[in-house]
């Protein structure tokens, strides 16, 4: 009996320790891809990220070139009764870790997409997540008469993996290309979605490995 | 054979247990004392827990226990406890002996977003080895108070590394362009560099080069050591312009100061190397950079910037103003570049200081050549009746503007008819500006007292300089008040090298950096190079024999079956605190062998092991870009842990449980 005792205690020590999960389990992973170069459609697969599954994507065809960086790399849509929620990926390439354009130039041109800005209930907020590092922009406002949030993500590649990848190759400039996300939606479905939209925006990563600096 | 019979039985004995436990405690009282006494367990273990005296104990116990069961032989059923509890402790021994030599532990650090699969081992020393083939090879390095390893190695490309000298301890000191007595900027031989002391001592010129590849000007470059920098840089007097001072001082900071025209010399500070050039991935050496002015004035550069303005606006001929469409043709028929053309008589006009251009004031050639094309039957009548009063009258007026003297009393005297309209301006120039377009209005009425073709050239350029007045085109008013002016700079580089100096070893170990001094040979070749240790192998990679190897000294580096890519790293607080409660990652661990991977939360105190016993332990956080984090992991892999030194933790338990409860231990007790 004691020995029953024993082994039952022995077996509850070496199993009983909680292991921790952390909440990765939001979505199914979609990849995006890059932009092309300016003479050729061919577009690498740069990025991914997980997408909630009453979400809609609007994948850009293949047949159109993303050379232009005002147009976005992938779209994704929450409707409900009438009303949308639009978020929109884009990448700014660059040559040089100088010609970037700062996170602070984004949300000031996000600012000005408000008729009207509620000064009180908007802010930008530091953020650093999966080697990028910028703000987060909660703009609210009136933007052609309706009560509108945009929850905008302006971020950069951090200066040491920009400087690993730093060669000249279309894949590698993709992939230390600073990046946005942009929601725009009516207030009330924004607030709603918002703890979805930003596990949307955390989970936003390069699919390839950037190697450690040694 | 007794006396083996002897040795076997002592080997197994209590005398001989108790003789080994004895030794064990007063190696760690030692240990104790001396890591009290020095602070450092590197120097504590190393006449402990690390010599391999403590090995051979361990190896003794281990012979110890195994003689001791096996004394009992021939085995019987009453045995069988104190044989289980005797197996247990061999198997934990060699665990513990197995973990010692295959065993793994070493640190990774990550930075968000980024992937590694190597750790180093601290305390550990090697050479790293990099040839520009790919093939990387690591030398390990042993010396410490008791050991040291061999002192020369041979690679397997053949390249020969032998030990000249050693220090354990060393201050690395990253040099830039001044080495000694020799200042350096990449692409050109290196300048001599002078002492300056006080005011007395001679300020002399190190070189004169061309810095610029862009542009002809020729730069004079001084370079001092000093211990009065500023003092220094006001006292340099160039003889010509540009000029750059390269100064270091007493501290070995370094100045770059660059002189342009007669205006205050431009100074920057170039210490933080947190930007380096690398060249030919580290083969071809580093370099630092700074960006200086381009050596052109404040005047120069703002011409520079009018003439770029004024050609944008040359696009569309037909909206220039009439005195400019008659400068572009002008310079149509020299063949002169009408912006610069233009901008340089404005600057010339400017440097008269006269209302218009006088005509005793020398042109230089191309602008002589300029006015000499320049045909005034390109304006009418009326514009050209207009020029000749209008130069007639400020010949009288300007020699008092000069003397200061009340130009509305001087038209008094003159009995200006227009006088009354004049008294509204308020300033001297708009005054002036009125006045000529007067004289422009009564153009048709004024007398033709001239032939426009027997004008000069300095005529004409002062009949022009009467047209732009009227036109309000002048440097002052093309250059407002508050004009920003257009920042221009050059990059120069200079060779990045690194000083080792010897120090004295601190008692605490882990605080010294060692330096090697290693003779790398390879055929004829051969090359002498001293390296200090670089504690976490970040650091840079020095290249040898003309570029062909690059190496460095560091700890080991091990790859893992693994590799981790770090998603996110967070500090937890406390609900409305700052207090940290917890610190996260969330890593993806990636098997290498099977590309199977997971997503993994861990914390301080939540580690993640693997199906085969690494150990992932997240050990520190530190901040880098932004609120980006860098993580430190420590990994520790221990192959014997299940199946040797747990299973023996269980097995001696199991053998204790049954000594104090089997029947025939019972009765004893």
């Amino acid at each position: 009996m004691i020995m029953k005792i024993i082994i039952l205690l022995i077996f509850g020590w070496l199993f009983g320790c909680e292991q921790k999960h952390g909440d990765q389990d939001f979505g199914n992973w979609a990849e995006i891809s890059g932009r092309n170069e300016e003479n050729t459609l061919k577009r690498d697969l740069i990025y991914r990220v997980k997408v909630p599954k009453n979400w809609v994507q609007n994948k850009p065809p293949a047949d159109v070139s993303l050379f232009d960086t005002t147009k976005a790399l992938d779209e994704f849509y929450i409707p409900e009764n009438k009303q949308t929620i639009r978020i929109t990926i884009h990448n700014f390439p660059s040559n040089r870790i100088d010609d970037r354009i700062s996170p602070e130039s984004q949300i000031t041109r996000w600012k000005k997409q408000f008729h009207q800005l509620d000064k009180n209930e908007s802010y930008a907020t530091p953020q650093a997540f999966n080697g990028y590092c910028g703000y987060l922009f909660k703009g609210v406002g009136i933007i052609d008469q309706q009560p509108t949030m945009i929850l905008g993500w302006s971020m950069q590649i951090l200066t040491e993996h920009y400087n690993i990848l730093s060669s000249p190759s279309p894949k590698n400039k993709q992939m230390r290309a600073d990046f946005t996300i942009k929601a725009v939606g009516p207030q009330d479905m924004m607030h709603k979605y918002y703890l979805e939209i930003v596990k949307f925006a955390h989970s936003f990563e390069l699919i390839d490995d950037i190697p450690s600096r040694r | 054979m007794k006396t083996l019979f002897k040795i076997y039985h002592f080997l197994g004995s209590i005398q001989f247990a108790l003789t080994l436990i004895g030794t064990v405690a007063i190696f760690s009282i030692a240990g104790t004392i001396i890591e009290s006494k020095t602070e450092s367990h590197l120097y504590a273990s190393a006449f402990t827990f690390g010599h391999p005296l403590f090995a051979f104990i361990l190896w003794c116990f281990f012979i110890n226990i195994l003689i001791s069961a096996l004394r009992r032989w021939p085995f019987k059923i009453r045995h069988i406890p104190f044989l289980i509890t005797h197996f247990g402790l061999l198997m934990i021994l060699a665990g513990v002996l197995i973990k010692n030599y295959y065993g793994i532990q070493g640190v990774m650090g990550i930075l968000e977003g980024g992937t590694s699969n190597q750790i180093f081992e601290e305390n550990t020393q090697v050479i790293q080895v990099e040839s520009r083939s790919g093939l990387s090879e690591q030398f390990e390095f042993k010396r410490n108070i008791l050991s040291s390893s061999p002192s020369s190695f041979l690679s397997k490309e053949g390249l020969k590394i032998e030990l000249v000298d050693y220090s354990p301890n060393s201050e690395e000191i990253l040099e830039t362009w001044i080495k000694n007595n020799k200042a350096y900027i990449l692409g050109f031989p290196p300048f001599q560099v002078y002492e300056w002391n006080n005011e007395k001592d001679n300020i002399p010129i190190s070189g004169k080069v061309h810095l610029n590849p862009d542009d002809h000007q020729i730069w004079e470059i001084y370079a001092f050591k000093t211990s009065n920098p500023e003092k220094l840089i006001q006292n340099i007097q160039p003889k010509d312009f540009p000029a750059l001072a390269i100064v270091k001082d007493s501290k070995d900071r370094i100045y770059l100061a660059t002189y342009c025209a007669k205006e205050n010399p431009h100074v920057i500070e170039n210490n933080e190397l947190d930007s380096i050039i690398i060249y030919d991935k580290g083969f071809a050496g580093y370099a630092v950079q700074a960006k200086i002015p381009n050596g052109k004035s404040s005047e120069q550069l703002i011409l520079e910037h009018l003439t770029a303005e004024l050609r944008k606006g040359l696009n569309n001929k037909n909206d220039l103003a009439p005195p400019l469409s008659a400068i572009a043709d002008a310079c149509t028929k020299c063949n002169l570049e009408m912006a610069s053309s233009c901008v340089e008589f404005l600057s010339f006009w400017d440097k008269s200081k006269g209302w218009l251009y006088p005509t005793n004031f020398p042109l230089p050639s191309n602008l002589e050549k300029m006015f000499a094309s320049l045909d005034f039957h390109y304006f009418s009548k009326d514009i050209q009746n207009a020029c000749y009063w209008n130069s007639v009258l400020f010949a009288d007026l300007e020699p008092a503007l000069a003397e200061g003297k009340n130009i509305m009393e001087i038209l008094n005297q003159k009995k200006w008819p227009l006088l009354q309209e004049l008294k509204s301006e308020k300033s001297t120039n708009d005054l002036l500006t009125l006045l000529t377009r007067q004289i422009f209005a009564a153009g048709s009425l004024l007398p033709q007292e001239y032939d426009s073709n027997t004008l000069s050239p300095s005529q004409k350029a002062r009949w022009l300089s009467v047209l732009l007045r009227a036109y309000q085109i002048h440097l002052a008013t093309l250059i407002p008040p508050n004009f920003e002016i257009p920042k221009e700079t050059i990059t120069i580089e200079s060779p990045l090298s690194a000083k080792r100096i010897a120090k004295i070893a601190l008692k605490k170990i882990e605080e010294n950096l060692p330096r090697i001094t290693l003779k790398f040979t390879e055929g004829k070749d051969s090359q002498l190079i001293s390296l200090t240790y670089n504690r976490f192998g970040k650091g840079l990679k020095w290249p040898i024999l003309n570029g062909k190897y690059m190496v460095v000294f560091q700890p080991k580096f091990i790859s893992l079956p693994y590799k981790i890519r770090l998603r996110q790293a967070r500090q937890v607080n406390y609900p409305n605190s700052s207090q940290p409660y917890s610190y996260e990652s969330d890593l993806i661990i990636t098997e290498l062998k099977t590309n199977f991977h997971e997503e993994k939360t861990i914390s301080m105190n939540n580690v993640h092991e693997t199906w085969d016993g690494y150990r992932f332990y997240l050990a520190n956080m530190v901040d880098e870009e932004g609120t980006a984090k860098r993580i430190q992991l420590v990994v520790n892999h221990d192959p014997g842990k299940y199946w040797l030194t747990y299973l023996g933790a269980f097995t001696l338990s199991l053998g204790i449980v049954l000594l104090f409860w089997m029947k025939p231990y019972a009765k004893k007790i």
